[in-house]
């Protein structure tokens, strides 16, 4: 799978007059590692909910690789190769690590016939949309029942297609240093293992997009720079771009090529950690303005 | 010295981390390595077959008379149900409280395509042939229930699907027209065995005595048994795991969400069906008031009791949830504690002296005869009593679902841990 190029045009979205986002517009060229940084509630999260299809932007577009992806369902824009990590880690605590990763490559399993996804955008209301799905409801309940019976049955080509999956997530487990660890329930892996598995379990959808919520979390210096060195070698070996929130500065600046600052839901800044660093407009988000001077406060009306 | 204190610490350590972790037929032996018993030693797909047959008393069917195999046959049913139910909700985690419905649709489809009293439909079509007819309605059934809950989660399902199995009731009471209304529906289509019979396997032409229903529904179980243990081996299976784990991961994750609910209530509701399609010739006579609140309730209690997720468990739980209270009121029982006499003598001596000594008049106990009269019409409460003792004492069931290992192809060093920091 290649990188993939993302594009955020002039994205907004409202919670009930609450503006989460406005105008954001981004341009994440392929390969790149981009970080997007930000204070407390800035939309960063928001921004990604909206990527991975969990929100529908108000406004504006989201594309990949040119293809309009804002508006589907994550299932469907993780088929289109956008895949994430979560903030607060979210395993699925009560599997076991390499069943994690195998739910991760639940797309690419065996030679599955793939569907050409939808073009027809769907509509604002949910009836409706399901309402235009209904004339593939019996190709579905065919599906379902063929996939059922190759499971119950385990025809040759399904026990193949399960060997390869459990091949290629031990592979991932192990890129993402976790090897032989496979059988743990993951609840139960220390915690910079758990960030290790969401990773591994992310890029076993074979993103093209892989968006990282705060990768080093909770983590000291020397996991984080472990993190760092991570992702740098995930980005190469499995091609693909990465946009990464991050609070520690440590980590922005080691990692990013180039950083986009959001504030109160707007972009407030671009460019390369040394110039973001810089920025007035980054300086004020983070620490506030100076409190204007006493000459000055006389001075106003 | 101080290295080997040390090291010996962390071994214990170790190893009872171990014990946690690892399967229950593995023996965590104190220097860390593990060694497995011989049950674990079995490969991996008899355990659970020997397990089955072991449970259901499959071996033992012609040493007990009709009243035990009526027990066994309702255990049996109830297990089939558990595992149907199982998928619903031990895997995919949508609590179902409404499985009953399923059950009623099988039963009815039976009695209304085979009974000859069936107002609606003047055929009468063989138990065999409507089997998977009423397979494929439960199935369908449970596509139309799952269709419009499947936005809602935990407690919002859970009322809606207990809603449904009620509806469903109240419409077999009321379409007169069709089912009979409260006077219900009888006469049975029995499932004819003429094939075996022609084989010489059994001198019976149909399947008609507590005896060969017992057979039948052992036989369901297992096929039952087999298919959801692949499934929940499979992608599918992965699949409604991680949905029941974390719904919005799962579909972040590529799943179909929508799609793989459908197919885990449509797989759990034709399961009940087939349950239904073998009671009603079982009891011959089927009426609404059969299909109540009680038997979802029943299904649920033994999926938890069990341990979700768990096929052991449900049949563990079927044997302690239908088999128990059945076995308290039976003659056996009866006997088996009128042979304590001896225990009236013993405890009624200090009972006595109480009386003796203070004006409290303490009745003596009744003569052992009464004992298992008393028993049964307490049965209840004695079984009360066991549920709440096994929820406190195994609150995640009997046999909780344990994580199977992917034992293939796995590396040697799969079994060592590694050390716990990042590196």
């Amino acid at each position: 799978m290649s990188a993939g190029t993302l594009r955020v045009a002039a994205v907004g979205i409202r919670f009930e007059g609450l503006a989460a986002l406005t105008d954001v517009s981004l341009e994440v060229p392929a390969g790149q590692i981009r970080g997007l940084i930000g204070p407390n509630g800035a939309g960063k999260t928001t921004l990604f909910n909206c990527v991975t299809g969990f929100y529908r932007p108000t406004s504006g577009q989201i594309l990949l690789d040119g293809v309009r992806i804002d508006g589907l369902s994550p299932h469907e824009v993780s088929r289109l190769g956008v895949s994430r990590t979560f903030q607060n880690i979210r395993l699925f605590a009560n599997m076991t690590a390499i069943e994690n990763v195998l739910v991760g490559g639940h797309l690419h399993f065996g030679n599955l016939p793939s569907r050409p996804l939808d073009a027809r955008r769907p509509t604002r209301g949910r009836l409706l949309a399901a309402a235009q799905r209904l004339p593939q409801a019996p190709g579905g309940a065919v599906a379902a029942l063929r996939e059922m019976a190759g499971a119950v049955v385990r025809p040759p080509a399904v026990r193949q297609a399960e060997r390869v999956a459990i091949r290629g997530a031990r592979q991932l487990l192990t890129a993402v240093g976790l090897p032989g660890r496979e059988n743990v329930i993951a609840r139960n892996l220390p915690y910079g293992d758990q960030r290790r598995l969401e990773l591994a379990r992310a890029l076993a959808t074979r993103p093209r997009l892989l968006l990282l919520d705060e990768p080093t979390a909770g983590m000291n210096p020397q996991e984080s720079a472990a993190m760092v060195g991570l992702i740098r070698r995930l980005r190469d070996e499995f091609a693909t771009t990465v946009v990464l929130i991050e609070h520690q500065m440590r980590v922005v600046m080691g990692v990013c090529e180039l950083i986009s600052v959001l504030d109160y839901g707007r972009k407030i800044s671009e460019g390369t950690p040394a110039e973001v660093q810089r920025d007035r407009l980054v300086v004020e988000a983070y620490l506030g303005t100076r409190a204007p001077a006493p000459e000055e406060q006389d001075g106003a009306p | 010295m101080h290295d080997l204190a040390v090291g010996a610490r962390a071994r214990l350590a170790l190893s009872w981390t171990r014990v946690r972790r690892t399967a229950w037929n593995q023996v965590a032996l104190p220097w860390g390595r593990l060694r497995r018993s011989t049950w674990g030693r079995l490969p991996p797909w008899v355990r659970p077959f020997l397990w089955f047959v072991l449970s259901l008393g499959v071996l033992v069917v012609p040493a007990f008379d009709d009243t035990w195999m009526r027990m066994f046959f309702l255990v049996a049913l109830y297990a089939t149900l558990g595992m149907g139910l199982n998928v619903v909700v031990g895997l995919a985690g949508l609590l179902d409280l409404g499985y009953v419905a399923f059950f009623a649709t099988g039963a009815y489809t039976v009695g209304i395509l085979g009974s000859p009293e069936s107002p609606a439909i003047d055929v009468q079509l063989a138990w065999w042939l409507i089997l998977p007819l009423a397979i494929g309605v439960g199935a369908i059934v449970g596509v139309l229930l799952g269709l419009p809950v499947l936005p809602l989660r935990g407690d919002y399902l859970a009322i809606v699907t207990l809603g449904f199995g009620e509806i469903i009731r109240i419409l077999l009471l009321n379409m007169t027209d069709k089912t009979n209304g409260s006077s219900g529906l009888f006469n049975m289509p029995r499932p004819s065995v003429e094939y075996l019979h022609d084989l010489g396997l059994t001198n019976r032409h149909v399947v008609d005595d507590v005896r060969a229903f017992y057979i039948l529904i052992v036989v369901a179980a297992f096929v039952v048994w087999f298919v959801t243990a692949r499934l929940r081996d499979s992608r599918v299976g992965r699949a409604w795991e991680a949905i029941r784990e974390d719904e919005d991961v799962a579909e972040g994750m590529g799943i179909n969400t929508t799609k793989y609910k459908l197919m885990a209530f449509s797989l759990g509701a034709s399961i009940g069906a087939l349950g239904g399609a073998i009671y009603a010739p079982f009891i011959d006579t089927i009426v609404p008031s059969t299909f109540s609140l009680l038997v979802s309730i029943n299904v649920l209690a033994l999926v938890i009791i069990g341990g979700m997720g768990s096929t052991q468990g449900v049949v563990a739980g079927a044997l302690i949830l239908i088999g128990v209270p059945e076995l308290l009121q039976f003659q056996e029982t009866k006997d088996f504690l009128e042979s304590f006499g001896w225990l009236r003598t013993v405890l009624n001596a200090p009972i006595d002296l109480v009386n003796r000594v203070t004006h409290l008049g303490i009745e003596n106990l009744p003569p052992s005869e009464e004992w298992g009269d008393r028993l049964a019409s307490y049965r209840f409460i004695v079984f009360g009593a066991l549920l709440v003792l096994v929820m406190v004492l195994r609150p995640s069931g009997l046999f909780p679902s344990r994580r199977r290992q992917l034992e293939f192809e796995a590396p040697p060093e799969a079994e060592r841990p590694q050390s716990e920091g990042i590196t």
